[in-house]
């Protein structure tokens, strides 16, 4: 007789434990979990200014998106499965994803690679050769009209059209959605 | 059977429209101006304001804190964001150098998710002896168009700000190469013009609280 109350309590127990599994902080959907790579596959090489710049341009006839990021950065970390999911999606139609970290060096084997395996993306990884520091060569480079005491908060996306021009720059975390606008105005 | 079923289904349900729930709690917020205010230029003035102090609540006003002193080093910081925890000693060290040369440092938090108590527990755990002030709604933030931690603000008894960037050009103090604020403060307190008045700010992102539109 106590059985089926027991297990109407345990399967009660059970939704009730994967519902604050789902309301907990790191809860994402599953978007790229199952795509993610083995731990060793993300290759990361270290970049410059004059890197990216060759990075980018090498990318021939492509629409790239460079993204600059970091783990400790809040915003790019949210917004980070978006660009990932968006590469994937758009990868056939042209779309190149290039993510720049900003992070320690010191930090890329503990938390830059993981984070990366994690979100699935395995190729156009990059770490800023002086780590957390920002080389302003970066800046002559993608937003020289920048006033040189202005602050500069991540994260920091840019699009370059497929003939190489830079042609947006977005500030700050975006929506999955304000990505997908933005990217496929120049995958037409 | 039927009560088992009935209550996996609740199970299931629950767990649905829970993850649904999150999947828009977490999801990331609209994109947002970041400059939300025209950025005070060098040699503007500084309107008082008041903000109350994490550690006791008493609201401390930029004019007060202004009072008998050279210039006040208003910093953006954060408990959490690893860049402002790279300078917590060296903004201990500034406060300690210039404190009795007519400096008054002053911590900003206006990062949504840090707390008072939070505040008050990282200040003491690293050693921040100077006012850490709570900037709740990012008022303060908006106005002076801050947008990092570390980021500071120099500015005269009169409100004149006559600095505004970053402490130094690196965060490993074995690789700093131009000690901005520090030569700011050589500069006010040596009775000179500041020869470096800005320069860029890098850190983690002020995490303001959701715009109202």
């Amino acid at each position: 007789m106590m059985a089926r109350p027991r297990r109407a309590l345990a399967a009660t127990a059970i939704g009730v434990i994967l519902a604050a599994a789902a309301i907990a902080p790191g809860f994402r959907p599953m978007v790229a979990a199952n795509a993610a790579p083995a731990a060793s596959a993300v290759n990361v090489a270290a970049i410059d200014a004059a890197g990216l710049k060759r990075a980018v341009s090498s990318r021939k006839n492509k629409v790239v998106v460079v993204n600059f990021w970091a783990t400790w950065c809040g915003a790019c970390v949210e917004e980070f499965p978006s660009l990932v999911a968006l590469q994937k999606k758009y990868r056939a139609k042209g779309m190149e994803l290039v993510t720049v970290s900003f992070d320690d060096t010191q930090d890329l084997q503990t938390k830059v690679k993981p984070f990366l395996n994690k979100s699935g993306l395995a190729t156009g990884t990059y770490i800023n050769k002086t780590g957390n520091d920002l080389d302003e060569a970066y800046l002559r480079y993608l937003e020289p009209k920048l006033p040189t005491d202005a602050a500069v908060p991540l994260p920091r996306t840019y699009i370059f059209a497929r003939n190489g021009k830079l042609v947006k720059t977005l500030v700050g975390g975006q929506t999955a959605a304000n990505f997908e606008k933005a990217i496929t105005a120049y995958l037409k | 059977m039927r009560r088992t079923s009935a209550a996996a289904l609740c199970a299931v349900l629950l767990f649905s429209v829970t993850a649904v729930a999150a999947v828009y709690l977490n999801a990331p917020t609209a994109s947002r101006a970041e400059v939300t205010a025209a950025a005070p230029k060098i040699g503007d003035k500084i309107a008082d304001f008041s903000l109350p102090d994490a550690m006791t609540g008493t609201a401390r006003s930029l004019k007060e804190l202004s009072a008998g002193k050279k210039a006040v080093a208003l910093i953006f910081i954060s408990t959490q964001c690893p860049v402002s925890n790279a300078y917590n000693g060296r903004m201990a060290q500034i406060a300690s150098d210039f404190g009795s040369k007519g400096i008054q440092v002053v911590g900003i938090n206006s990062n949504r998710s840090e707390m008072p108590a939070d505040i008050t527990a990282h200040a003491k755990a690293n050693n921040l002896t100077f006012p850490i002030l709570k900037d709740t709604g990012n008022k303060i933030a908006d106005r002076l168009d801050a947008q990092v931690t570390p980021e500071v603000y120099l500015v005269k008894p009169n409100g004149e700000l006559i600095f505004h960037g970053p402490i130094d050009d690196r965060q490993q103090v074995s690789d700093v190469q131009h000690t901005y604020l520090h030569d700011a403060l050589n500069a006010v307190t040596g009775g000179k013009s500041i020869a470096v008045t800005g320069a860029r700010a890098f850190g983690c992102s002020i995490k303001r609280a959701p715009s109202a539109s």
